[in-house]
């Protein structure tokens, strides 16, 4: 895996500031790890003001993903076998 | 003299198709005939080398001097008119004190580079953004200092981790119609350089020239 675009997501905000993204997350989202830019997720290096908020709900995770021209973008991906290796950074 | 028989020749890192030529002839001492995959021709690729040559050895004084490090632009979308010029303003300057550019963008980005610097005589090396963050942060590479454009929240977040995974000091460049709420949402450690500056890059190229980012 490597390009999002090549994923099966589903975006739960477009257009949004990375504050916004944040806030979403941790309104929405009981289960979640803050992490630093750079951090890995599906092979992709995450993008953002530290700490970025990684959502977790059952497989899915949610996490916000920046392009240069269209802002930031939530996603929402199913993948049962990150969300446990996300599970194992929780403090 | 000594004769090299056919091979593929390039000025390095254009992109360009190859062009396979008959022959060279090389002289010890004089620019070495390269081979490999992307390639224009040997002509260009002998300009390019004597302009680099020229570049690494000689500053405004004419006086021979030293890379004082590497320099990265990352560049933000380029709907705001002002980034390209921009750009190729700072990477003059930055040339001409010592530093070797590289620049880091989306294809559109690079593109408009490119394409306004075909000879490659302001620009050095372009590579893709996503790249550059995925080199930086797994310690391939770094740089001695960053150079974020911002005219959106992309931007901000862009800057930010390059402040988190490069030893670089980062500078952020701040232009756009908006640019006074952009500054208010960096909370981050760097230097900031901001104009309101969107079709006209004057304002911003003053306010660089105050804090002249390429003195060492």
């Amino acid at each position: 895996m490597g390009c999002v675009e090549s994923m099966n997501y589903e975006i739960l905000m477009r257009d949004g500031s990375f504050k916004e993204c944040r806030e979403y997350i941790k309104q929405h989202f009981t289960e979640y790890i803050d992490v630093q830019p750079g951090f890995k997720i599906f092979d992709i290096h995450t993008i953002g003001v530290p700490p970025i908020a990684i959502g977790l709900d059952r497989d899915f995770i949610i996490f916000p993903y920046t392009k240069p021209c269209h802002g930031t973008f939530l996603l929402r991906m199913e993948d049962t076998a990150e969300a446990a290796r996300l599970r194992t950074f929780k403090k | 003299m000594q004769r090299v028989l056919p091979l593929y020749v390039s000025p390095a890192g254009t992109g360009l198709r190859c062009t396979r030529i008959r022959s060279v002839y090389w002289v010890p001492g004089n620019p070495p005939p390269v081979q490999c995959h992307e390639a224009q021709s040997y002509s260009l690729w002998l300009k390019k080398w004597n302009y680099t040559k020229r570049q690494e050895l000689v500053n405004l004084s004419g006086e021979p001097q030293t890379s004082l490090g590497s320099a990265l632009l990352v560049l933000g979308c380029p709907q705001v008119p002002v980034q390209t010029s921009i750009a190729l303003y700072l990477i003059n300057r930055l040339k001409k004190s010592g530093f070797v550019p590289v620049v880091a963008g989306n294809k559109a980005a690079n593109s408009l580079l490119v394409i306004a610097d075909p000879d490659r005589h302001y620009l050095g090396e372009v590579m893709d953004l996503d790249r550059a963050v995925t080199m930086i942060t797994e310690k391939k590479r770094d740089f001695d200092r960053c150079f974020v454009f911002i005219h959106n929240d992309a931007g901000i977040s862009y800057a930010a981790t390059m402040g988190a995974i490069s030893k670089a000091k980062i500078y952020t460049l701040v232009y756009g119609e908006h640019y006074e709420d952009l500054v208010k949402n960096i909370d981050f450690p760097c230097t900031i350089i901001a104009a309101k500056a969107v079709h006209n890059p004057l304002p911003l190229k003053k306010a660089i020239e105050e804090v002249t980012p390429w003195v060492a």
